[in-house]
């Protein structure tokens, strides 16, 4: 029980860690409080329990040592009696202090003995077969029976005074047996020494056994007769049933036959077989618990005779242990017995077992006690806590009006005490916050209406700024256009100037010639007619357009020709004809030239051809014009379909040179590597804006003097333009923000800040990106467009541009 | 013949030849007309006439060319013949640049394209005659 206990304990150790998250506050403080007292109380009462078990141990051994002791010393001494009673007699007879031929005085003296000596018969019989005893009866009178050899077949019996004296007797009824057969007499006769006779029941009381000690009396080696002593062991068993050792506890002497000589159990000592009666043996006891002690000594040792020592014992008899002591006793006339002691523990735990249960139930008493005092304590400690907790409960579940009762001074009640104080401040706090959230509300529904208003007002900007935005991109065209504009007007002026001039030119030109030839058809002949027609022919289809250094040497080569063959007006002619273009090679036109008015016919001449170089030349001014308002007419062309058109990248650019063919002739080397690629799907008059933004760009970031590189590849599914100009390159802090709306590092007034934002714009629109790579000297932003637009419908053809 | 010259430069030959007509009609052998299409060019001219001992009476420059813009070449041939006189005629020039011929080229006349040829005619002959005062 106790033992079950402990485990229970130890199981108990290892639950609070799996409790841990669910237990509440009082099995925290009950559970542990009940553990400890439960595995105290239990270890006490175990360690009380072992204790007790280790002193019965102790006592058992101790108490079976004493018995032991005593009953060997009592066998020592008891038995010792009869054998001094002997020695005593023998030592008066030998010295003649007892004639043995008076009974009388045999008698007497045997009488005295029995006074002394607590013996049970001391007698002495002779060869003759006379026979002399004293006897001791149960009431403590002494007999004296006589047996003389006047009639050695009777006995008499007298009665006998407290002096010893023969008062009346009687004739022992049945007749005697010859001394001499008799079983003392007999073994002292025969050996001649003394000798212990076998143990002997009493004829009249078989319950009682009696042995005798027998000394041979001789004179010179001659038996004259036999004493002896008679020793009742009934009496053993009495001391050994009066030995005080325990309520069960077993002694018995037994022969080495197994045969009782004493036992404590006051059981019969003899069985009767046959109408004999016999002494009976140890294993067939009639008291179980002595039998069974028997049986089992003789199972473990084999026989009674094989045990030689003393030893210690302990059995096991249906399921109690007994503890046993089993030790020979032996004397120097031939005694050889068996003392056994055997005490049951249940003997001595009925005590411990007392104790025992009175130690378990004051245990389980004091265990109760302090459980309930424990839950009782805590049950103190926590309904305040629980209190709280409840409280707190609902405060948290928003129930601001809980007071808790203060019923101590300690410190639950000042913990009452503060959270009182904390709900009364919580409650406050609510409020001022309930306020607070009320004008919050107000505030919130003031500001939400005016964010309203102002949400309205903002996407009304955001309205009108998108607007702006689309005036912006345009504006910011017309103004990349504006600049253009200045450079353009020199462009379309230079050939309206030419026009002009021309178109007078030819006015005068004609007119002169209505002059002239009428005159030259009366001079000329018409062999020197034909010479001019001839003159005039070659002036008309030279066979090269001459440049004005050209024109200047071939003037020269003229003039010396002219200069060679002594012809007048060599410088007016040289001048003329090299504006005819005619070669330095004069010897065809010599008859002409040397004519008295060549002057007036070369003259002549250079008015005809002057009309055709002029109206030539209001041809080359107008295609020069043309092309400047077509390039301009693509430049400022609005589609407003929105649609995606399959166009030439290339040609698109080639606008934009076109347009800025003024400025970049001032000091711009173009270098333009266009690779064969097909039409793209775009929008042509957006991407011109993109081209535009970035060729101005790099012309200004090169003050109009370097190097401007125009690349058109395929990668991939791209075009790749390339536009790099050999400007001082843009700084590195600034590279991220170029593309920025508004940014710009011109100054105020001559850039939007635009420009690459709508680049980006534009370049985005289309699906494509915009890269920029910058060092000074080397600057490139590159475009990339893809070839398959998924902008729109139209299919990607095959066409291509080269 | 004449050993006074008028200088014409302009990158654009279409100019030029227009002008060359319009002068020798107006002015016919009294001088001699020279033409250049470049600065460069203008230079060689005004080398080889120098050579051959022919005055440049005056230059008439335009104002957008390659290589030089006509207000520095104007300046730079006031600087060396102080005497000549000088025309800007051209389709576009900012008024800066107008300007600075005027203050360092004593630039005697701006013509903007198109030009108008009595126009011309009349600023080449005022120029004559400042040379013959």
């Amino acid at each position: 029980m106790v033992r079950r206990s402990l485990n229970r304990i130890s199981q108990n150790w290892t639950i609070p860690k799996q409790w841990h998250g669910k237990s509440s506050l009082r099995n925290v403080l009950i559970i542990p409080f009940v553990l400890q007292i439960v595995g105290t109380v239990g270890l006490v009462g175990y360690l009380s329990f072992r204790n007790g078990q280790q002193a019965v141990n102790d006592l058992a051994n101790q108490l079976i040592d004493r018995t032991n002791d005593l009953v060997q010393q009592h066998l020592d001494r008891y038995l010792a009696g009869p054998h001094q009673i002997n020695q005593v007699n023998c030592a008066a007879i030998e010295l003649g202090l007892v004639n043995l031929q008076d009974f009388q005085q045999v008698g007497h003296f045997f009488w005295k003995q029995m006074q002394v000596f607590d013996v049970d018969y001391i007698d002495y019989a002779n060869e003759a077969g006379e026979f002399i005893g004293v006897e001791r009866l149960e009431n403590g009178q002494f007999l004296i029976n006589e047996t003389l050899k006047s009639n050695l077949s009777q006995m008499m019996i007298y009665n006998t005074d407290r002096q010893g004296n023969r008062t009346s007797s009687h004739l022992y009824p049945e007749p005697a047996e010859p001394i001499q057969q008799e079983g003392w007499y007999a073994d002292a006769a025969r050996t001649k020494r003394p000798v212990w006779s076998p143990i002997y029941q009493w004829d009249d009381k078989p319950n009682i056994l009696s042995i005798s000690s027998s000394y041979p009396i001789l004179q010179q080696q001659k038996l004259i007769g036999v004493i002896g002593v008679d020793l009742v062991l009934s009496r053993v068993s009495e001391f050994l049933h009066k030995l005080e050792i325990s309520p069960n506890a077993r002694i018995f002497i037994i022969e080495r036959d197994g045969t009782i000589v004493a036992t404590n159990d006051r059981q019969a000592t003899y069985e009767t077989i046959d109408h004999q009666i016999q002494r009976l043996n140890i294993l067939n006891s009639q008291d179980s618990f002595t039998q069974a002690v028997a049986l089992q000594l003789q199972q473990q040792y084999g026989s009674f005779a094989a045990i030689h020592y003393p030893s210690k014992l302990i059995l096991q008899l249906n399921q109690e242990r007994i503890f046993g002591q089993v030790m020979p006793w032996k004397d120097q006339f031939g005694l050889d017995w068996l003392v056994v002691v055997a005490v049951p523990e249940r003997d001595f735990m009925t005590r411990i077992n007392q104790n025992t249960h009175l130690t378990i139930l004051l245990c389980a008493l004091a265990g109760l006690l302090s459980i309930a005092i424990g839950i009782l304590t805590t049950r103190w400690v926590i309904r305040p806590i629980l209190r709280l907790n409840q409280a707190a409960h609902a405060i948290a579940a928003g129930r601001l009006d809980q007071t808790l009762p203060i019923q101590s001074s300690d410190e639950l009640g000042e913990l009452a005490i503060s959270f009182n104080r904390m709900a009364e401040q919580l409650r406050t706090s609510f409020a001022a916050l309930a306020a607070t959230n009320q004008a919050l509300e107000e505030r919130v529904e003031e500001r939400t209406a005016s964010l309203h208003l102002k949400n309205e007002e903002l996407t009304q900007t955001l309205k009108q700024l998108q607007a702006a935005q689309a005036e912006l991109i345009q504006a910011e065209k017309m103004a990349v256009l504006g600049q253009l504009v200045a450079g353009i007007a020199h462009e379309v002026n230079t050939p309206l100037g030419a026009i002009r001039a021309s178109i007078g030119n030819v006015t005068a030109a004609v007119e002169n010639c209505l002059h002239c030839l009428p005159h030259l058809y009366q001079t000329l002949p018409p062999q020197q007619l034909n010479e001019f027609f001839d003159l005039l022919a070659q002036a008309q289809h030279p066979q090269e357009m001459l440049s004005f250094r050209e024109e200047r040497q071939l003037r020269r080569q003229l003039k010396q020709q002219l200069l060679d063959r002594s012809i007048a007006h060599a410088d007016a002619l040289a001048d003329n004809l090299s504006k005819m273009g005619i070669p330095a090679d004069l010897d065809r036109w010599m008859p002409l030239l040397q004519l008295e008015n060549s002057k007036f016919i070369v003259e002549t001449a250079y008015h005809l051809t002057a009309i055709q170089n002029n109206s030539q030349n209001i041809v080359l001014a107008v295609e020069r014009a043309a092309k400047i308002v077509f390039a301009l007419k693509n430049y400022a062309r609005q589609d407003s379909s929105g649609k995606l058109i399959e166009a030439s990248i290339t040609d698109g650019i080639d606008t934009i040179l076109t347009l800025y063919y003024n400025q970049l002739k001032r000091g711009v080397e173009v270098h333009k590597s266009y690779a064969c690629i097909p039409l793209v799907p775009c929008y042509p008059e957006e991407l011109t804006q993109v081209w535009s933004n970035l060729i101005h760009n790099a012309l200004q970031a090169m003050d109009y003097r370097g190097d401007l590189t125009i690349a058109v590849d395929q990668v991939d599914q791209y075009v790749v333009v390339q536009i790099t100009d050999s400007g001082t390159g843009i700084p590195p802090e600034i590279q991220d923000q170029i593309f920025e709306p508004f940014f710009t590092t011109k100054p105020i007034g001559e850039g939007s800040g635009l420009g690459l934002d709508i680049v980006r714009r534009i370049v985005a629109k289309h699906q494509g990106k915009v890269e920029l790579k910058s060092q000074p000297g080397h600057t490139t932003f590159s475009v990339w467009l893809p070839m398959i637009a998924d902008l729109g419908p139209n299919d990607q053809s095959g066409n291509s541009m080269c | 013949m004449t050993n006074q010259a008028i200088l014409c430069v302009d990158d654009e030959r279409i100019i030029l030849l227009s002008l060359r007509d319009q002068m020798s009609k107006h002015f016919g052998e009294h001088y001699r007309y020279e033409f250049a299409e470049s600065v460069e060019e203008a230079w060689e001219v005004v080398e080889d006439l120098s050579l051959d001992q022919i005055q440049i009476l005056i230059i008439v420059s335009d104002w957008l060319m390659p290589g030089m813009r006509g207000d520095e070449f104007l300046i730079e041939v006031h600087q060396r013949f102080p005497k000549i006189i000088t025309v800007l005629l051209s389709g576009q020039a900012d008024e800066a640049a107008i300007e600075n011929a005027r203050q360092h080229a004593s630039l005697h006349a701006y013509i903007p394209k198109p030009w108008d040829e009595a126009t011309l005619i009349d600023v080449i002959r005022s120029g004559l005659e400042k040379i013959d005062e």
